[in-house]
């Protein structure tokens, strides 16, 4: 996480890409710092890989810029393309060479890197036992891993990882998780995750971007919405109408919602819901449960909902 | 420069770790005996007809007969310019007691090239060719490649120095095996045998005025190099193909359909106007130096090379101008 000011590694201003009349990007504008996970979330389709492309330099856009580190991709494209390592949807390899050929062929193409670096990031990504072995033979976890250390050869400053957990088990995706956030937060590196799945980005990212239809709905801090945004709460609780009482007192004139005989529901901080759960005890009610929607999941689902009745 | 050299040199080792070559390698292996054999067959039958024994006999009433029809007054000059060639010819064979009728590894390799270009050698050259832009597109490693810090065309150019590398080591693994493997059955000699080149055909007439002899060495180095100019730029328009569609299938289907197409169009329609234009035509370059009949009425080597440059540089124009521009989406 990022207190101090940091250096702007990923710039996105006024993107936008045409193809024939369809306008699938319009008007994205974002940064991502030093230091930084950032969380680029949208339903399927909403435009994410094509911005991805467009960052790396896959896809021309119809208007906008994108600095990387300060170089434009598209009239610098060669220093832009130094301070970025990327995995663009599947970590796609030569299937017919081994880990290491691939990393050499990589290597070479980044041109002063070391067969010392090659070692190095292997180490980082704990490949070392597998990397002599052809890449067809490795699992999709181990791809994945291999993609990741294609990405750091070139020591770069801003990491892209397209639906990094697709495919991963838990305990996969629970590894790449902390190598990401350990990344950021040791290297000083900015890295660009892109999901469609909310509780991943929730766990993994400092801030987040949301993406529907080809639009940023909305830029914040996951940590903000956690910890200081008001929250909807439900209470699974008996007897509903001491809990009831208790409640509407502390809410004071927010508005409280009856679901079903047992739960209890309404929009409050963190601070607020600590209170009402003492009370609510104090009070001799039987809590059952205390289940925490924050406003990103609320405004995640109102997107996708949004789209599939649409 | 040392950028690029780096390039080619990764792109090679693809193809080879690929295995591609290696297939191509391994069907002139099976293939080359399998000729040499046929040919070695029908050429015992041949032999067994004519007889074996008496042939220096029969070589030297021929140059005998030959050399009495050359003072017959009734002659004109080139025809007799030619019989002085063909005696020459059958001298050089009798001296060093080399049967005429029968084959040598030098010429089984020359006619192995003469044959071949037309449409297998350019088979085994779209193997790889087709291959080479295409996989990275089928196995989605070109947006990898494409998002390192080299510029799209430096990339582009390092696959196609590959390719001519490929493509010149098919030629050359071709001229050597055949000598090698044929030369099992007929003997490695014939290097400095005498033959004829410069035949031209103008208006529909034999012209022989520019025919002139030299050694058989010098016509294999002119047939392989010709060949080599043909499957270059049947190699160049493979690329291309290999740019523009995305996958090795599909390539490789349409350059088939173009070589075959194209051979029986020749054999077809070869006075058909347009058919002078299409670069399948010309393919047959050997053919202007080993004094066959071209498949094409009036055109000259000159012409036929001019119209391959053309296709050859328009190919490489296309590869480049989308290579470089194409957004690389799904």
């Amino acid at each position: 996480m990022t207190h101090t000011p940091a250096a702007i590694a990923l710039s996105v201003q006024g993107l936008q890409k045409t193809i024939g009349k369809r306008t699938i990007i319009r008007n994205i504008t974002f940064d991502v710092q030093a230091g930084e996970v950032f969380g680029f979330l949208g339903p399927n389709g909403a435009g994410k890989t094509t911005t991805i492309r467009m960052i790396v330099g896959l896809i021309a856009p119809t208007a906008g810029r994108i600095l990387i580190d300060g170089h434009d991709v598209r009239t610098d494209f060669l220093a832009a393309m130094h301070k970025v390592g990327c995995i663009v949807e599947n970590p796609e390899m030569y299937k017919y060479m081994t880990g290491w050929q691939n990393l050499e062929h990589f290597a070479t193409m980044l041109g002063d890197c070391t067969e010392e670096r090659i070692h190095e990031v292997v180490q980082l990504v704990k490949m070392d036992a597998r990397i002599h072995d052809k890449v067809k033979s490795y699992s999709l976890g181990m791809r994945q891993r291999l993609g990741i250390a294609q990405a750091l050869l070139g020591r770069p400053k801003l990491l892209i990882l397209d639906e990094p957990t697709n495919g991963l088990d838990p305990a996969g995706i629970r590894e790449l998780r902390e190598f990401i956030r350990t990344l950021a937060a040791e290297e000083g590196l900015a890295v660009f995750v892109s999901s469609h799945m909310l509780a991943e980005v929730q766990m993994m990212c400092d801030r987040v971007a949301i993406l529907s239809g080809g639009e940023i709905v909305k830029v914040t801090s996951v940590h903000d919405i956690v910890e200081h945004g008001e929250n909807r709460v439900e209470w699974t609780v008996d007897p509903l109408d001491i809990a009831h009482r208790v409640i509407a007192q502390e809410l004071r004139n927010q508005p409280l919602e009856q679901v079903g005989t047992t739960k209890l529901v309404a929009t409050v901080t963190r601070a607020q819901t600590a209170q009402i759960n003492e009370k609510l005890i104090a009070a001799g009610v039987h809590l059952y449960s205390v289940t925490i929607q924050n406003q990103l999941e609320e405004l995640f689902l109102q997107i996708t909902g949004g789209e599939s009745i649409a | 420069m040392r950028n690029l050299l780096a390039l080619t040199r990764n792109e090679t080792l693809k193809v080879l770790r690929k295995r591609r070559f290696f297939v191509v390698v391994l069907i002139l292996l099976c293939l080359i005996p399998l000729f040499t054999y046929g040919q070695y067959t029908s050429e015992q039958r041949l032999l067994a007809k004519v007889g074996t024994t008496d042939w220096k006999a029969q070589l030297q009433t021929q140059i005998t007969e030959t050399e009495h029809r050359m003072q017959s007054s009734y002659l004109p000059d080139e025809q007799k310019k030619i019989l002085a060639l063909q005696v020459e010819q059958n001298k050089y064979y009798l001296d060093r007691g080399i049967n005429p009728k029968s084959t040598g590894a030098t010429t089984f390799t020359r006619f192995f090239m003469q044959y071949g270009v037309s449409l297998f050698l350019p088979l085994l050259v779209i193997v790889v060719a087709t291959d080479i832009v295409s996989s990275e597109h089928s196995e989605g490693t070109i947006k990898l490649l494409l998002t390192r810090p080299v510029k799209r065309w430096k990339i582009l150019l390092s696959k196609y120095l590959t390719l001519l590398i490929y493509t010149t080591l098919t030629v050359v693994i071709t001229g050597v095996a055949c000598y090698l493997i044929s030369g099992l059955f007929f003997g490695y000699q014939g290097w400095d045998a005498p033959m004829f080149t410069g035949f031209q055909i103008a208006n529909g007439t034999f012209d022989a005025s520019h025919v002139q002899v030299i050694p058989h060495w010098r016509l294999l180095l002119m047939n392989y190099g010709l060949g080599w100019i043909s499957v270059i730029v049947v190699a160049t328009l493979s690329f291309m193909v290999s740019v523009l569609v995305r996958s090795t299938a599909a390539g490789m289907g349409v350059m088939l359909a173009i070589l075959i197409g194209g051979n029986i169009l020749v054999q077809l329609a070869a006075d058909f106007p347009l058919a002078k234009y299409l670069f399948t035509s010309h393919l047959r370059l050997t053919d202007y130096v080993n004094g066959t009949p071209l498949p094409i009425p009036d055109v000259t080597l000159g012409f036929s090379l001019a119209i391959l440059t053309l296709w050859t540089f328009g190919g490489l124009l296309v590869s480049f101008l989308t290579f470089t521009r194409r957004d690389v989406l799904a």
